[in-house]
C-alpha cells in the first residue's frame, strides 16, 4: 500500500509518537495539573514538555503563547470568532481552506463583519501589493495560509507582513508546520494556526494556536482548568484562559514526541526531502499525456502536494481506480477548499491529489506515477 | 533536606510553576512541589518549596521564574531576615 494522502492526515507516525501516546496511556494516564498526586504533576509535565518543545520549533520564546486546540480548525475558530467584532474589515485570499471560509461567512452573515477576498494568480499565489490594497479603516485582520492543501504553492509570509504593516496577520500553518522553517517571534506573525496531524507527524486530535503578546481573542470554551478553583470567573493568564476541560493529554504527548522528532532531523532537512518530492511529482505527472497538473511550476513548488485532473475521467474514479487496482492511496475532490478550486479553475469537479511526506519514498512516487500512466493510458 | 529551612514560591499557574521547576533542576537548586497551603490564597493549587539557603541564587532568576510570592515555608523560620551579598562585592 502507497499512501499519498498525507495532505489530509500524516501516516505512518514515528515511532517515538506512538510509544509516548501509549505510555501516557499506559503508564501516566491522570489528569494533568488537577491533582497534587505523582501522576497529575506527570501528566503535567506531559503537557509542558510538548509546549516547549512547540516553541522551539516555532521559535517562540514564551511557551505559554501556545494554545493546545482539538486541531487547527478549532483554532482558527478561536482566532477567527475570537477577534472580529461587528463593524470589522478582514481581508482573505482566494485561495483558504473552509476552516477560515466557514467561520467568516458565519461572522459576515450573523455579526456585521465585512470580509474581502483578494484574488491570487492562477497558480495560487498571493500578490502582496493586492492585500495591501484591500485594506480600509476597519480592516482588524488580515488571513493568509503558509501552505495551500490543494496545490503546494507557498505564500510570501515575509513580503506579506511587510506589505499590511500593522494590521494583524494570522496565518493557517495547517500545512506547513514542521515542514517548512516558522520563527514566530521574529517573522513578526501575529497568530499562527497548526495542526498536529499532518506535516507535524502527531497524532489527530491535537493542534493550537500561538497568540502574540497583546493579541487577546475572547475564549471560544470556558471551564474548569484547575486554577483559581474557588472563582467561576474564567482566569485571564495563558494559557489557562484557553485551555479549559481535560486536554487531549496522550495526543499531546505524541505531539511532543512529534516536535521533537522534527527538531532532532532538523527541518531543514525535512525541507529538503519534501522539495525534492515535490519536483519528483510535478515532473512525472506533467509528463503523462491527458493529465493537467494545477497550481505553481517548478521553481514555486515547495511541498509535495500536487493536483490534477485527467481528461475523459472524473477525479473519483481516478482515485478509486488508483486505490482498487494499485493499493495507491490519494484524495479526489474539493478537499475543503471551494475557493481555492475556483481560483485554480478546477471547481466544481475538483482534482486528484497526490500528496507525500517525510515517511514516503521516491519509489513509491515513482510507482503512483506509473500506475497513474496505466490508468491513463488504459482509458483511451 | 529535613531540618532546614525553607521559601514558599507561589505561581499563578502549573505552567509556571512547572517552569519554574525546570529552570530550578537545570540550575542545580533544590526544589519540590508541594500543594499549596490552604491558608494562603493563590491562584494555583501546587507551589515550589526552596531552600532558605538559596535565597540569593533565586533572586537573579525573578524575572524567568515569575513567581507572585515568596514567603517562609513551614514552622522553622530564619530569626533575622538574610540580604544577599550585592553584586560589586
Amino acid at each position: 500500500m502507497i499512501y499519498l494522502d498525507q495532505a489530509a492526515s500524516s501516516f505512518p507516525k514515528p515511532e517515538s509518537v506512538v510509544r509516548a501516546v501509549t505510555n501516557c496511556l499506559l503508564q501516566v494516564g491522570a489528569n494533568p495539573g488537577r491533582s497534587a498526586h505523582r501522576l497529575s504533576l506527570q501528566a503535567a509535565r506531559l503537557v509542558f514538555e510538548a509546549r516547549e518543545s512547540l516553541a522551539q520549533l516555532f521559535g517562540v520564546s514564551e511557551s505559554r503563547r501556545i494554545l493546545f486546540t482539538s486541531g487547527a480548525t478549532e483554532a482558527l475558530n478561536l482566532a477567527l470568532l475570537g477577534l472580529l467584532q461587528p463593524g470589522d474589515h478582514a481581508v482573505v485570499s482566494s485561495m483558504e481552506h473552509n476552516a477560515v471560509m466557514r467561520p467568516l461567512r458565519y461572522l459576515q452573515e450573523s455579526r456585521q463583519v465585512a470580509v474581502t477576498t483578494v484574488q491570487t494568480d492562477t497558480s495560487g499565489r498571493i500578490d502582496p501589493l493586492d492585500l495591501r490594497a484591500a485594506l480600509t479603516s476597519s480592516t482588524k485582520l488580515v488571513v493568509v495560509q503558509h501552505a495551500s492543501n490543494v496545490a503546494g504553492v507557498l505564500q510570501p509570509l515575509a513580503d506579506i507582513k511587510r506589505a499590511i504593516g500593522d494590521i494583524v496577520l494570522l496565518v493557517d500553518a495547517a500545512q506547513s508546520a514542521g515542514a517548512v522553517p516558522i520563527q514566530f517571534d521574529r517573522e513578526g506573525i501575529d497568530l499562527l494556526v497548526f495542526s498536529g496531524h499532518k506535516t507535524l507527524l502527531g497524532p489527530q486530535g491535537t493542534g493550537g494556536l500561538i497568540l502574540r503578546d497583546g493579541i487577546s481573542p475572547e475564549p471560544l470554551i470556558r471551564g474548569g482548568t484547575g486554577s483559581r478553583s474557588e472563582s467561576d470567573q474564567q482566569p485571564d493568564f495563558l494559557p489557562d484562559r484557553y485551555e479549559s476541560g481535560t486536554p487531549n493529554t496522550p495526543g499531546i504527548a505524541g505531539l511532543g514526541a512529534a516536535a521533537e522528532f522534527i527538531l532532532k532531523q532538523s527541518i531543514e532537512t525535512i525541507a529538503q526531502k519534501l522539495k525534492a518530492q515535490a519536483g519528483q511529482m510535478l515532473q512525472g505527472l506533467q509528463a503523462i499525456p491527458k493529465v493537467r497538473v494545477v497550481g505553481p511550476g517548478l521553481s514555486d513548488l515547495v511541498l509535495p502536494v500536487v493536483s490534477f485532473v485527467v481528461e475523459g475521467m472524473a477525479p473519483s474514479e481516478v482515485g478509486r481506480l488508483l486505490d482498487q487496482r494499485y493499493q495507491i492511496l490519494v484524495r479526489a475532490g474539493l478537499h475543503c477548499a471551494p475557493a481555492a478550486h475556483t481560483t485554480l479553475g478546477t471547481f466544481p469537479q475538483g482534482t486528484v491529489r497526490f500528496s507525500a511526506g517525510f515517511f514516503n519514498s521516491s519509489a513509491e512516487i515513482e510507482e503512483a506515477i506509473s500506475a497513474l500512466r496505466e490508468i491513463v493510458l488504459g482509458s483511451s | 533536606m529535613t531540618g532546614q529551612s525553607r521559601i514558599l514560591l507561589l505561581f499563578q499557574s502549573i505552567h509556571q510553576v512547572l517552569g519554574a521547576e525546570k529552570l530550578l533542576k537545570g540550575q542545580g537548586i533544590w526544589c519540590d512541589l508541594v500543594p499549596t497551603p490552604k491558608e494562603i490564597s493563590s491562584n494555583c493549587g501546587m507551589s515550589l518549596t526552596v531552600l532558605e539557603s538559596d535565597r540569593c541564587r533565586l533572586e537573579p532568576l525573578k524575572e524567568k521564574l515569575q513567581w507572585t510570592s515568596m514567603l517562609p515555608h513551614g514552622s522553622e523560620r530564619t530569626s533575622s531576615s538574610s540580604t544577599c551579598p550585592s553584586n560589586d562585592a
